[in-house]
């Protein structure tokens, strides 16, 4: 076939040759990028780090909540500093994000719930498990008061 | 095919030819990438930075001490800075370096991140050290810092604000022996605690009560308003001692004594706390500071420990019980130092002035 629209005297050349470099051209370039990128995107899979960081945060958030006992220095996970230990303040004193990071964190006891970075949050969270990622941890907490509640320790974030 | 005039644009746009173009220039490029995959250090640039700042994480996460070493590095930079890790070869911000962030502790946290920058594209860093020491968290390398050298005995301490400041310190230098008494033939001179060659402990304990006076001026109360005098060894028994700890009007006592122990490799730092009373978070914490200053200023001492007491059970068990010191109302310590025993080396005999300067940057952490 392209033989023949190449000895087409009354053929389009122009359009033979367009077609030509469309297809050859443009093809070069995409096996060239294919080439180049198919080792680099290997090689990286192996860095892939699922949500371990995120995991690690949970548990270093839950100890920050935990009781330190003072007697033996160990942390009690069932019971909570303070009766007002989970607020605003608490929130955003728990981890230092990087600033460019795509993560936002919630705090809820009882269904109250805290917030850093909620405008994040909010458009996040609806898009969890598509386009961002969560990890909830919730557990049975005694206050000081002697009360329980239902502590919840969330993260949205954006995977990398 | 070809035109009989021979133009060069029917060669050009023969398909054989053009076809043979395109799988030159892919063989070329193959063969570029092949070639420079080897010295491409991409790769582990960025598996080290992850794998740095997964670790930084970790390590902000356990309750012990860790030392947790890398080895075979390649000659790059590897910076860690707060909150990230950057691994480059030449410019910080060139492409194909590696980089990865990570969280800190907050106010809320226990941890505190030291950042260091190790250049290993001008000395060799055959390994890195990524350290869990107390309430540090960092990263060196003695290849690199000579000085560098991991302290796993350090304890972790409460960072909590405490309520009450220490001003005024009362000091309790343990035991008191009174020469002249003793000379006169007195039926109690007092005692003086433990005895090896020339290292009695009343004499000891009251040196270094002096020794931290001097150093904690500002902190520590007035010469006078000590247990017993800080000028010479003079008997004081244990009530009189409690006595002025009842009546004096500082919130805090820091008491000293000598250990005694028959294991001699064991050269230990113990502080007593009372456990019955409602400011034990605050003496934990005191003991803390005091005893990590101690292990920072003192290699020679093996090993640090916070001992909480009953003084009650403990009353009801011996008659002259050295923690009786140790009120309920007020932030109270007892350190018992080093080890009698050692017979090289001995701490109590010349390290009375690290002990003493230790003691008062223990105090001055507690804020």
């Amino acid at each position: 076939m392209a033989l023949r629209i190449l000895n087409n005297k009354k053929g389009t050349w122009a359009w033979a040759d367009f077609l030509y470099f469309f297809f050859y051209v443009a093809l070069t370039f995409v096996l060239a990028l294919s080439i180049s990128h198919i080792p680099d995107s290997i090689l990286n899979s192996v860095l892939q780090k699922g949500n371990l960081e995120y995991t690690i945060n949970n548990d270093r958030m839950d100890n920050m909540l935990a009781y330190k006992d003072p007697y033996s220095g160990r942390l009690n996970y069932l019971v909570l500093e303070s009766d007002n230990m989970i607020s605003n303040e608490t929130v955003k004193n728990l981890l230092i994000f990087p600033k460019d990071k795509k993560i936002a964190v919630a705090l809820s006891l009882d269904g109250k719930k805290y917030y850093w970075r909620k405008k994040y949050y909010d458009i996040a969270k609806p898009l969890t498990p598509i386009t961002y990622e969560s990890i909830v941890n919730t557990r049975m907490v005694q206050l000081p008061s002697n009360v329980w509640g239902k502590l919840t320790i969330e993260q949205v974030y954006k995977p990398s | 095919m070809i035109s009989k005039k021979g133009s060069v644009m029917d060669i050009v746009l023969m398909p054989v030819f053009v076809t043979g173009v395109v799988l030159g220039l892919i063989f070329l490029t193959l063969l570029y990438k092949i070639g420079t995959i080897g010295s491409d250090m991409q790769f582990e640039k960025k598996g080290i930075a992850i794998n740095s700042a997964l670790l930084l994480t970790a390590l902000q996460d356990v309750h012990s001490n860790v030392e947790y070493i890398y080895a075979s590095m390649r000659p790059f930079v590897y910076d860690f800075q707060n909150n990230k890790v950057i691994v480059y070869q030449k410019k910080l911000n060139e492409s194909g370096r590696g980089l990865y962030t990570f969280a800190e502790d907050g106010s809320l946290g226990r941890v505190i991140f030291i950042p260091n920058k190790l250049n290993g594209t001008k000395l060799p860093v055959p390994r890195i050290f990524f350290v869990k020491q107390g309430n540090e968290v960092t990263v060196d390398s003695p290849y690199v810092n000579k000085k560098f050298t991991p302290n796993l005995k350090l304890l972790e301490c409460s960072l909590h604000k405490s309520k009450e400041k220490l001003s005024n310190i009362l000091l309790d230098p343990g035991y008191g022996w009174d020469a002249v008494l003793a000379g006169q033939g007195s039926a109690n001179p007092g005692s003086k605690g433990d005895v090896k060659g020339n290292i009695v402990e009343s004499e000891i304990n009251r040196v270094l009560a002096a020794k931290v006076l001097g150093y904690a001026k500002d902190v520590v109360a007035d010469k006078s308003a000590h247990t017993r005098s800080l000028s010479r060894d003079s008997k004081a028994d244990i009530n009189e001692r409690i006595n002025v700890i009842e009546q004096g009007s500082s919130n805090s006592v820091i008491s000293v004594h000598v250990g005694n122990y028959p294991d001699k490799s064991f050269n230990p730092v113990l502080a007593y706390i009372n456990g019955d009373s409602d400011k034990i978070a605050d003496s934990r914490k005191l003991a803390c500071n005091i005893l990590n200053q101690l292990s920072k200023k003192i290699p020679e001492i093996t090993d640090l420990s916070i001992i909480p007491v009953s003084v009650e059970q403990l009353d009801m068990f011996e008659k002259d019980n050295p923690q009786r010191v140790l009120r309920k109302d007020k932030i109270g310590v007892q350190l018992v130092i080093g080890n009698i025993q050692m017979e090289d080396n001995n701490i109590l005999a010349n390290k009375l002035d690290e002990i003493a300067e230790a003691i008062k940057l223990g105090i001055e952490d507690f804020k």
